[in-house]
């Protein structure tokens, strides 16, 4: 099944404004981070998530409590879409003790497992298999609870996606494979590494196969809902294709110099903040003065959010040793350190 | 007296456990109706049924990655890699996310999986079906390796994986499958991590070593008790965490340590325990330590060509003769 899915109909004012408060903090969180990046005050490096915002926004708006998610390298919004706190995220991304995992995984590594977001594989496609079981776990527990595991299309060709989905396929998992299609592996297009049709690969599984425009966060909503209510109601897992054309670097310093500067600002251009401005002010759900609200209760979020990381303390290093095992009783107490 | 097979401590294990946790569940490939490869599964199909125990598809990676998923929810998988070489194909799952996703998540996430795996070394089984990973596993910060030799072990240490909420790959030994002890008196039900067993006491030497090895050095120990040369052995039981205080006290008593592994020798289990002990006891040591490991080649079919590679009781008795000062 293709599914090419319009914005979805009927959208409620409450609706259109959660949606864009969403978008909006995502983008100016990764606008910030950007920014500290390059004041040199993120250890590592960073993949801003500008760009996808209506996919991170479009999939977890509809996710509740006791859902899972995992996220891409490209994370920090996924997270924030899982209602993780803003502040502890980028103390995180700041290598602070305060952040999300105490400064230990850092913006690759982004998670919370209070929200069920599991922290996220770098690895390109590393997180397939985990959520597949996290999958698993909600089918053996009978919760009705949903995985959602990001990937991008880099990770198509990663034996790991195949043999997810059909473990998943195999065993009606309640998963949704959302790939992030930007149509870019750093410097390799989509179009030279990747064979075949993409939703041809859901066909290979048996499984319902979907594209959505990635830059549209009503369309991104509406496809994944069906998908999210069939694995919830043990219909088994879906995979959508979220198009989603890279604007950006693939990390934080890329200057695309492999790219056509054309193909570049074409990308930029299918912008999905003022597509979303846009779309609903025409449909009456948001004044100018409700949007001048909205960016203004935004700035002050991230504000915030940087102004806690900054000042967070560093981890003491003798904290490096903590956490090895979860079970000291056959951990390693007796190694000499 | 009542017995005790290394396979049936295998099955009683895991028997035991599903009968006290329903969050227990095995899965891999044949461990369903055909009761496992090696019928370490044998019955419990029957009696758990198709959701407690799975067959899967030829996909290690998707096995050991689902189990990783399951076991954070608070399940407590039990996932079946049926030969160790085979783990090759889900290492990025052992190496980057068993291991690494309580720490990466500063403690709010425990992977409480139990890899089960088998060993072999000995059967002609090729190159392929010949693993002995474990100096491989032990080096990754965050994994508990077990390597059982006797059934009792195998039971307790079993049992104690998969209670663990600890990311544990558990190694088996196909040749070991038929050993069978006497259960003289009732066997504990549960197997601390981390304490050697010793197997045989002796003043002399400390040969240390663990699955398939003990049955090695025990062999040897007894050629050795024969020449008059008394070898204490050790069976390490635990190769994550080690035993390091058991290693050092019974190599500081007897003054000569000897380890035997069936991993091959370069950066091994022995060298990993040789290195312990220099920098802990060096000094107070008489000889220098020796190792009989397996040779630095892959393992070849022909049963002569695999003998050769192999560590055998010749060997060790020739490298205890060599640390005991004799002339060999």
């Amino acid at each position: 099944m293709t599914v090419h899915a319009d914005a979805v109909t009927h959208l409620e004012k409450q609706d259109a404004l959660r949606l864009l408060r969403m978008m909006l903090l995502i983008r100016r969180f990764e606008e910030a981070s950007v920014e500290l990046y390059q004041r040199n005050l993120i250890p590592g490096f960073i993949h801003p998530g500008i760009g996808e915002e209506a996919v991170h926004v479009g999939v977890c708006d509809l996710l509740q409590d006791g859902d899972h998610v995992i996220a891409t390298h490209r994370g920090h919004g996924q997270a924030l879409a899982r209602g993780v706190d803003p502040a502890a995220l980028m103390a995180e991304i700041l290598g602070r003790a305060t952040g999300t995992q105490g400064g230990r995984g850092g913006s690759l590594h982004i998670g919370d497992w209070k929200h069920g977001v599991l922290p996220a594989s770098p690895l390109v496609g590393g997180g397939l298999g985990t959520m597949t079981g996290i999958a698993l776990a909600h089918q053996y527990r009978r919760d009705r609870g949903v995985a959602v595991c990001f990937f991008g299309d880099g990770a198509l060709n990663r034996g790991s996606f195949h043999e997810a989905l059909n473990m998943a396929a195999s065993w009606q998992l309640p998963i949704l494979y959302a790939c992030i299609d930007n149509g870019w592996a750093i410097s390799v297009p989509r179009r030279a590494s990747t064979a075949g049709e993409l939703v041809a690969r859901a066909q290979a599984y048996g499984i319902p196969g979907m594209v959505a425009d990635g830059k549209n966060v009503l369309a991104c909503r509406g496809v994944a809902e069906s998908a999210i209510a069939r694995a919830r109601d043990g219909g088994g897992p879906s995979l959508i294709f979220f198009d989603c054309p890279r604007g950006y670097g693939h990390e934080e310093g890329d200057s695309q110099g492999y790219r056509d500067p054309a193909d570049i600002e074409t990308a930029k251009l299918r912008d999905p903040l003022p597509h979303a401005y846009r779309e609903f002010a025409e449909r009456n759900l948001i004044t100018p003065a409700e949007q001048a609200e909205l960016e203004f209760q935004t700035d002050t979020i991230v504000r915030s959010a940087v102004e806690f990381a900054m000042s967070s303390p560093n981890p003491e290093a003798s904290t490096a040793f903590d956490h090895v095992f979860p079970d000291s009783r056959s951990g390693p107490s007796q190694m000499p350190r | 007296m009542p017995q005790l097979s290394y396979r049936d401590a295998v099955i009683q294990a895991l028997d035991e456990e599903m009968a006290r946790d329903p969050d227990v569940f095995l899965f891999g490939q044949d461990v369903g109706r055909m009761g496992g490869n090696f019928a370490t599964t044998r019955g419990l199909f029957g009696r758990y049924g198709p959701d407690r125990v799975r067959d899967t598809a030829i996909s290690e990676d998707a096995i050991v990655g689902a189990a990783i998923g399951a076991s954070v929810c608070g399940l407590r998988p039990v996932a079946e890699i049926m030969f160790s070489s085979f783990l090759g194909c889900c290492w990025d799952e052992l190496i980057n996310h068993a291991s690494q996703l309580h720490y990466v998540s500063n403690g709010a996430i425990s992977p409480r999986l139990t890899i089960r795996t088998v060993n072999v070394l000995g059967r002609s089984s090729g190159c392929h079906h010949s693993g002995r990973p474990e100096a491989a596993l032990m080096h990754i910060p965050g994994l508990a390796v077990a390597a059982p030799a006797d059934p009792r072990d195998v039971k307790g240490l079993l049992k104690a994986s998969i209670r663990s909420d600890n990311p544990v790959v558990f190694i088996e030994n196909a040749l070991l499958y038929g050993e069978r002890c006497e259960i003289d008196q009732p066997a504990p039900d549960l197997v601390e991590f981390g304490q050697a067993r010793t197997v045989r006491n002796g003043s002399d030497l400390t040969i240390l070593s663990y699955s398939g090895g003990v049955r090695i050095a025990v062999a040897a120990a007894s050629v050795l008790q024969a020449q008059g040369i008394s070898a204490e052995v050790l069976d390490l039981r635990t190769l994550a965490p080690l035993d390091t205080d058991g290693i050092l006290r019974s190599a500081a008593r007897t003054k000569r340590a000897l380890v035997v592994e069936e991993d091959v020798r370069t950066c091994g289990v022995g060298a990993e325990i040789i290195a312990l002990l220099c920098e802990q006891v060096g000094g107070d040591l008489d000889r220098p330590p020796l190792r009989v490991a397996a040779a630095d080649v892959p393992v070849p079919f022909s049963p002569v060509l695999e003998e050769a590679i192999a560590p055998t009781a010749l060997k060790v008795v020739l490298a205890a003769r060599r640390l005991a000062g004799e002339a060999a």
